[in-house]
Formats: structure tokens, sequence, C-alpha cells
């Protein structure tokens, strides 16, 4: 038994359900703050993001905005369930500008949904790298602590492409990888505006990336944790088998 | 969705009051002129078909009294009024029972069952096996073992539901049940579809002893643990390959305890054969104990287990070394029965604890080590060097020579009397001069003397080196032991701040429930029933459109940006907002959830006892570091008295030949 006990690890044991580990990783770049309804007056200025020229307006809910609106109610859901709270562990990575850990894992019950902001450039490679870092560190972690889980998932949301001189090629082959030998799932949802080319290359054939239906943030995250509680409630290790929802309604292929 | 009417099995209209719940199959209602019964209704998806409604009608033949205390047993048929088909059962109500994870889970316990110590889950682990015995007593299976299926009262009673997806064997006919969990599935049956798998009364024991298990390690799956081997084995593949994570033999199969729980030390034997016989390699011949072996040996347990001195809330089985609640908690792990005894709502530091740590600190005050040369020196006085014969021989000479010189040199006043005598003594001194000096010049008593000299100052060298070892030695223990006490000072000064940073804690907890309180109260003021000058219904109307419904909603940038709403209406807008937060009340007392406080204690208590460990941890360092060096010191011994027996005969040999001179 290891004698030195980082401070994490208590919440680890007291708390000996299996793990469903998810990391969202959710794009915050700069065209994520585009508004998509209820837009106010037109202040007659213009500005440059991320590569597209828009113009300036009061008011108006914004793609980002939809993000935060789907995470809360994301998080509600999940903690409607007791035993997916105590089971779904939650990690939020977020990609604009520079890659953030804005929130490291932690269970559904003790998640709070954060206020994510949009700005800056798409550093889609390294955002997917760190997911899977992330991952696979909390895998050791639990197998140091004598802990089951289920197969990890990196729900991927992006409505870019990504910067020149991206590592999303290295990210690409990462993730077939890591398919390929099951060690987590990478589902990747493209917004308007994605590069779908680049993220067909990314996903793994067996898991082609979905197409958001409009600005459905919500729908997607009640979907995400829909199938998340559905599997932490069934059999473990059987993921394949659990039949998820489809994702119609908010997705098309 | 509306429930269909429903008649009993005799065509009476039975009426239902509102759902209770939802599963997968089928709705939960309770009835409306019984409340303790309810009805389950079958969803379209799962209507039932002819072998279902043959399984619930032999179901419904096997109550007995028994059956119906321990298990939500089916007792009579639903039908549809219209098409006259089985649609669902009426069933016992349960009132109070929470899933028997709430139990097991520590984290998940201090919420449901704040108040349930470890004997209670002993007894609620006998209870299940209780349950499982009337019902294999009936020829039937439970067959879905899951955490959710067993049901826990607060008084530790165990039923279990989901009684129509048992196993039934009647009529010679078996009807199974087509799902199961992967935890709950003993290793032979993994992997195979229960669609067609009869299972035996051996399967259903495992899923039984998983739950007992669980209740009796902190909610740990038998096949959870650090597993040692290569690769990465799924929990599926552990439990197929009856990886066993407890038990006298789990090394032989690569595994190990996972952190922070109890171990078969903590349990009689008797309990642990049982464990083993459930899960190692073996168990699959139908070796797993029946539910009936379970109950003595669950009720011996629960007699013989102690209340720990420390915290009443802990108990613990009386042959273990001592209190395994407390031994967890004191290396690192979570205080997994932590306010199970009444009374510890809130935090404080334990300045016990911290005295005990300073007492600890005064008695290791740093020993000086002072250096005494007196103390390695030998017992005895060196013996000199003796001077050889050669240097008393040449010295006599010398002594000849010198008289004669003398008295060479004093005959010469002789020469007065004849000249004759003074040329003979001034011939004399001057040979017997000349003679005296070269043998004084060329002396080896002088060469000895130098050799002599020569050899004290090298013992001094060499003698300093050593002390100078010596002194470093000391030098770095006292350096390290200034550093850790002051180390230790610091982490109890941090340790004694956690209480204000606790009730900084509370009091952001209260303002957060305040700001919440306030939005409520808010919220609760529509606009449509106040009174604001100016804002008739048509203006009440077009705030509406814009989702201004109550006081929460008005703000002044949102208001003045709609058309038509000036600064005058919209000042009158703000000043009822303002009237109405005036009216606004809160209770600081009342504003935190005793779950929510007990959360917040349980975090900071976990973190005391990082304190206390590491402290623990700085201790033991700090009383190592005296005999460490003291060890290092003694390995010096032989050389510095070496070195100190050289330099004092050096000195006495230097002594004996001065003293000669
Ligand atoms: N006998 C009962 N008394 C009270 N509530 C019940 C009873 N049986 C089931 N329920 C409630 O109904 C819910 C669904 O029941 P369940 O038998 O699990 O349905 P399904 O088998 O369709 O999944 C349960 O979670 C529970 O809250």
């Amino acid at each position: 038994m290891a004698e030195q006990v980082p401070f994490g690890d208590i919440g680890l044991a007291s708390n000996p359900e299996p793990r469903c580990p998810c990391v969202l990783l959710l794009d915050t770049s700069g065209s994520m703050a585009e508004i998509v309804r209820d837009a106010g007056q037109d202040l007659g200025q213009t500005r440059q993001v991320d590569g597209q020229t828009y113009r300036v307006v009061s008011g108006g809910v914004t793609r980002i905005d939809e993000v935060n609106e789907g995470l809360k109610a994301y998080q509600a859901d999940l903690n409607g369930d007791s035993l997916a709270a105590q089971r779904v562990e939650v990690s939020v990575i977020t990609f604009g500008g520079t890659v953030q850990t804005v929130c490291p894992f932690v269970t559904a019950a003790q998640f709070t949904p954060p206020t994510l902001v949009a700005s800056g450039e798409t550093p889609m490679g390294a955002a997917i790298l760190q997911a899977i870092k992330a991952v696979t560190e909390r895998k050791k972690l639990y197998k140091q602590n004598g802990l089951h889980y289920y197969r990890p998932w990196i729900f991927f949301v992006t409505d870019g492409a990504p910067d020149r001189d991206d590592a999303w090629p290295m990210a690409a082959a990462k993730v077939h990888e890591g398919e390929e030998k099951k060690q987590f799932a990478f589902f990747a949802v493209g917004v308007e505006g994605a590069n779908f080319d680049i993220l067909r290359q990314i996903c793994s054939p067996k898991r082609v990336p979905l197409k958001l239906k409009g600005y459905s943030f919500r729908e997607m995250f009640q979907w995400l944790s829909q199938s998340q509680r559905s599997v932490s409630h069934s059999n473990p290790g059987q993921e394949d088998q659990v039949k998820l929802t489809p994702p119609t309604g908010w997705a098309s292929l | 969705m509306t429930p269909p009417r429903l008649t009993d099995a005799n065509g009476r209209p039975f009426p239902l009051d509102r759902l209770l719940g939802s599963g997968g199959e089928g709705d939960v209602y309770a009835l409306l002129n019984d409340p303790n019964r309810v009805a389950k209704v079958y969803n379209d998806r799962h209507q039932p078909d002819t072998q279902k409604v043959e399984k619930l009608t032999a179901l419904i033949a096997l109550a007995n009294p028994q059956l119906l205390t321990v298990a939500a047993w089916p007792t009579e048929l639903l039908l549809h009024a219209n098409t006259r088909r089985v649609v669902g059962f009426v069933m016992p109500r349960l009132v109070g029972y929470q899933e028997i994870w709430q139990l097991y889970n520590p984290a998940e316990r201090l919420k449901a069952f704040p108040r349930a110590g470890w004997t209670f889950q002993v007894r609620a682990a006998a209870n299940l096996a209780a349950a499982f015995d009337e019902v294999h007593k009936a020829g039937c299976l439970v067959a879905d073992v899951n955490m959710k299926n067993a049901q826990v009262s607060a008084q530790a009673l165990v039923r279990l539901i989901d009684c129509d997806s048992f196993q039934v064997r009647a009529n010679g006919k078996q009807y199974l049940c087509e799902v199961g969990v992967e935890h709950y599935t003993p290793p032979e049956l993994q992997g195979k579809h229960f669609r067609s798998v009869v299972r035996t009364e051996n399967h259903d024991r495992f899923g039984l002893a998983v739950l007992i298990f669980q209740l009796l390690f902190v909610g740990r799956h038998p096949y959870q643990g650090v597993y040692e081997g290569a690769g990465d084995p799924g929990f599926v593949q552990l439990i197929t390959e009856f990886r066993f994570a407890q038990g006298p033999m789990a090394h032989s199969w690569g595994m190990a305890p996972p952190p922070h729980t109890p171990t078969f030390e903590d349990i009689p034997p008797e309990v642990g054969t049982l464990f083993r016989r459930a899960f190692e390699r073996g168990s699959e011949s139908g070796t797993r104990p029946r539910p009936g072996e379970w109950l003595p040996v669950l009720r011996q347990l629960e007699q013989s287990s102690v209340e720990c001195a420390a915290d009443p809330g802990h108990r613990y089985w009386r042959g273990a070394k001592g209190c395994v609640w407390c031994r967890l908690a004191a290396k690192g792990g979570p205080e997994y029965f932590f306010g199970v005894a009444p009374g510890i709502g809130t935090f404080t530091v334990d300045d016990a604890k911290l005295q005990e740590v300073l007492r600890r600190l005064a008695t290791l005050r740093p020993t000086e080590f002072r250096y005494d040369r007196n103390r390695f020196a030998p017992q005895v006085p060196p013996e000199p060097e003796p001077l050889t014969d050669v240097l008393e021989e040449h010295q006599n000479i010398t002594l000849v020579l010198g008289i004669a010189t003398a008295f060479c040199i004093l005959a010469m006043p002789l020469g007065f009397i004849r000249k004759f005598f003074f040329v003979i003594a001034l011939l004399g001194s001057i040979i017997f001069g000349i003679w005296f000096w070269i043998l004084l010049s060329r002396s080896p008593r002088r060469r000895e003397l130098r050799r002599r000299r020569r050899a004290r100052t090298h013992a001094v060298q060499d003698l300093e080196v050593i002390e100078g070892e010596w002194d470093r030695c000391v030098h770095a223990y006292l350096r390290h032991h200034a550093e850790l006490s002051r180390w230790v000072h610091r982490r109890i000064d941090e340790c004694r701040g956690l209480a204000v940073t606790f009730q900084a804690e509370l009091k952001r907890l209260t303002e957060n429930a305040e700001a919440i309180a306030r939005q409520r109260h808010l919220r609760f003021h529509l606009l449509t029933d106040a009174e604001i000058p100016n804002i008739g219904g048509s203006r009440k109307r077009i705030l509406a459109s814009f989702n201004v419904i109550t006081a929460a909603d008005v703000e002044w940038d949102k208001i003045h940006q709609i058309k038509g709403f000036g600064d005058a209406l919209t000042r009158n807008l703000m000043t009822w907002k303002a009237a109405v937060l005036a009216t606004f009340r809160f209770d600081p007392a009342a504003a935190i959830s005793p779950g929510e406080q007990k959360a917040t204690v349980v975090r900071f208590r976990a973190q005391q006892q990082q304190f206390l460990t590491e402290l623990d941890r700085g201790l033991i360092e700090l009383e190592s570091l005296e005999p460490a060096c003291r060890a290092k010191l003694q390995m010096l011994v032989p050389d510095l008295k070496t070195a100190i027996a050289a330099l004092e005969q050096a000195e006495a040999d230097l002594r004996l030949l001065r003293r000669g001179e």
C-alpha cells in the first residue's frame, strides 16, 4: 500500500462506485461568440474574430451561451439520478486561444457547471491530446485506488477548423489508436461552420462525426446525460451493447 | 401519461392514485383506497405475453406471509378494463425504503442513512440473507441481483423489489429472468446470454455474497482491488478470472486489497471463510454459502462488535487488533463513520492532538553532541618511545668532550706560570672545542627531535580532519532539526487555521443561501399582482412578452431597452422592486442544510486528518535524526581514537626527548 497519500484520494476511497469518466472537450474559440438568436440592435461596427468578420450588436444569445445552458441542464439531469451522480465523472477542457482544463475530473454530484467565455483561435489537436492525457491519468488513479471503471468518453464539440500548424494529424492518430485498443470512445460533434473533412479524419471509422442540427446544444447535452445514465446503470464493460438512444433530434450523420 | 382504466381479476374497477415511480418496464402507482399496496402497470413496450402472465400467476400462487414481508411480492393480477388483458399486478407498498447501494456507498450513506454505523450494515446483511432464504425456499431465484433491487429501511429491514423478474419454477416449468448486472453475475455466467440460461441457487448465492461483502467492506466489490500483474484487465475480466482482492491467497493471483479499506484481519475468520467460498476459484462448483449459512455468522458478528473508545460512532469486531475505522483514518483514509454518533455537527480543530504533537516536539530538543577530546583519549598514558643507546653513547662522548674543552679553557690561565701550559691548553681547547662542536652539530638527538616534531604535526593534522568531520555531522543534524521543527510549527499553525477557513466557508454557504433565498423571494412577487404607478395591464403584457414577469426580472438595462419604457416608467418599476426587497427576511441559522453542513465538516475533518498524518510523519523523521547522527558519529570513533592516541604518543615522545635537554 502506498504510504504517501495525496489529498484527492480520500474522495476516491469514500465513493466505491465504478466510474464512468467523460471529458467534455469544448470549442470556445471566438466564433462560438456568434449570436444565434434574439439579436438586439446593430451597433454599426464590425469586428474580426477567428478569421471571420462579424457585425457588433447589443444583446442576443450566443453559441457559447447555449453551451453554458446545456451544461447546466446536463448537470441537473445527472444529479436527478443519484446513482449516475456518483458514477459519472466529468472534466471540462476548453480550447479557445489556449487549451484549458476548466474543471478537472469530479463526480457529477460534485460538478459545478462552469460559465464559458468564447475567444481566440482553435488549437484543436493540442486539445484532443490533452483530453487523451487526462483520461489516461484518471485511469491510472482508478487503478491505484482499486476502482472499477467503464470505458471513458471524450465528447468533442467544435464549430471551426484547426489552426494552421495544428497538431491535429498526431491527435487523429492517437484517437484511432485509442479507439482501436478500446482505451476510450471518442465522439465528435460539428457545429455549423466546422470542417467536417478534418473531423472525419480525426474520428475512428466506427464512430463518425455527428452534425449538430442548428444550435440544439441543450438537446445534445440532454442526450449525453441520458446516455451516460443508461451506461452507468447497466453493465459496464459492455457499453457497446448498451443501446444508446440514437442522437436523432439534435444531430445528423 | 394517464394510466388505463383497470379492473381486478374479478372484473371490479380498480382505481389508481398518483404515479410513484417509473422503471424500464412500467410505472408504479399508489392506490386510491389502499395505502399499503401499489400497482405496477407495464408500459406499451413491455405488455405481458402469455409466458409473462403465466409467470405472474405462478408468483401470485406462491405468495405467503413470509414472502410478503421480505419482498414486494405480486398478490393480484390487474386487467385492462376494456381489453381484459393482463396489464399489471398489485404488490405490497414499500414506504421509507432506499436502494441498498445508498447504504453501502459511504459517500451516499452520509445523505441516505446518516446514522447508520457498521453494525447497522451487518444487520442489513443478515436481513438480506434472510430475504434470499425465503425466496429460495419458495423455489424462486432473485436472478437479477443488483444494487437497486434490494431496498433497506431506516431500521435495516430489507425488502426485495422487481419480483416479476425473478426466476420462477412452477408447474414443471422454469420462467427465466432475461437480465442481469455484471457486478452481481458470477464468473461462470459472465458473457452468457440470460435469455437462455437457467440459473441455479449457486448463482444467486454469488449475488448475495457480493452485496454482503459490499455492506461489510465500505462498498467495495470483492473483485475490486489493486491488480499487481501486467496489462490492464477490465473488471469483467477480473471477475471472470476469480481475482478476489481479499484473503490470504489474494497475492497468489496478483491481487491486493484496495487502499484505505478493511481487510480480513478486521472480520472474524468464519465470515472470511464464507467469502472465500463465495469468490475463489472452485466456488462455481456449488460451494457458495447458502443464505442460511450467513445468518448465524452475521448475527454472531453483530453481537461480537464493540464500540470504539475514541468515537462512539465507530463499531468494530472485537477480535480485530483495534478500531479499524480509527486506523484507516489515521493512515490518511476517509472517516467512513464520521458523525454516526450524534452531536458532531460542526468542525473544531482537534487541539488535544496538536498539543500532543507539541509535547512530542518538546521531547525532541536537539542533542548538542558536544565534543570532548578527553573522552576518546587512551586510558593509559602512552609509553614514550625510548631513546636509543647510540643516542646515549653519543651524548656521553659529547659530554666528555665538552668537559675536556671547558677544562682546557679553564686551564689557560696556567700560562702565567708556564707559557707551555697555555699553548697546550689553547691547543687542547681548540681541538676539543672543534671536535665538540662537530659532534654537537651532527647530533642524532637533534635529528630525533626534528623527527618527533614532525610526527606530532602530522598527528595534529590527522586529528583535525576527523574532528572537522564530526563538526560537520553535528551541524547538519542541528540544521535539519531546526528546519523540521519550524516546519512542524508551521503545519500546526496551518491546521489551527482550518477553524477560520471553516467559519469562512460556512459564511460563504450562508451568503449563497441568502442570495438564492432573495432571488426566490423576488420570484414570488408577480408583476401582474403588483400595483405600480403608470404600469397598467397593457404595459404589463408588453413586459411579459420580454420575459419580465416577476420582481426578479426587473433590471434597469433590461427595462430601459424596451420601446416605450423611458426613465420614469423604469424608475417606477425599480422602486417597486426595492419595496419588494425591503420585505425580504432571512434566517441565517436555517440557511445551510444539514447535509451541506455535514459534507463541509467531513471535508475539513479529512483535511485536518491529512495534516495530522503529515505531522506524524514529520515527527517520526525528527525522531530519527538524533539516532542517525549518533550512528554517523559512532562510525568516526575508531578513527578518532586512533588519531588521538597517535597524537598523545607523538607528544609523549617529544616530551621525553625534551626532558633530557
Ligand atoms: N413495492 C413498491 N412500493 C413502492 N414503490 C415501488 C415499489 N416497487 C417499485 N417502486 C418504485 O417504482 C420504481 C420502478 O420500479 P421497478 O420495479 O424497478 O420497475 P422496472 O422493473 O420496470 O424497472 C422503483 O424505482 C421504485 O421507486
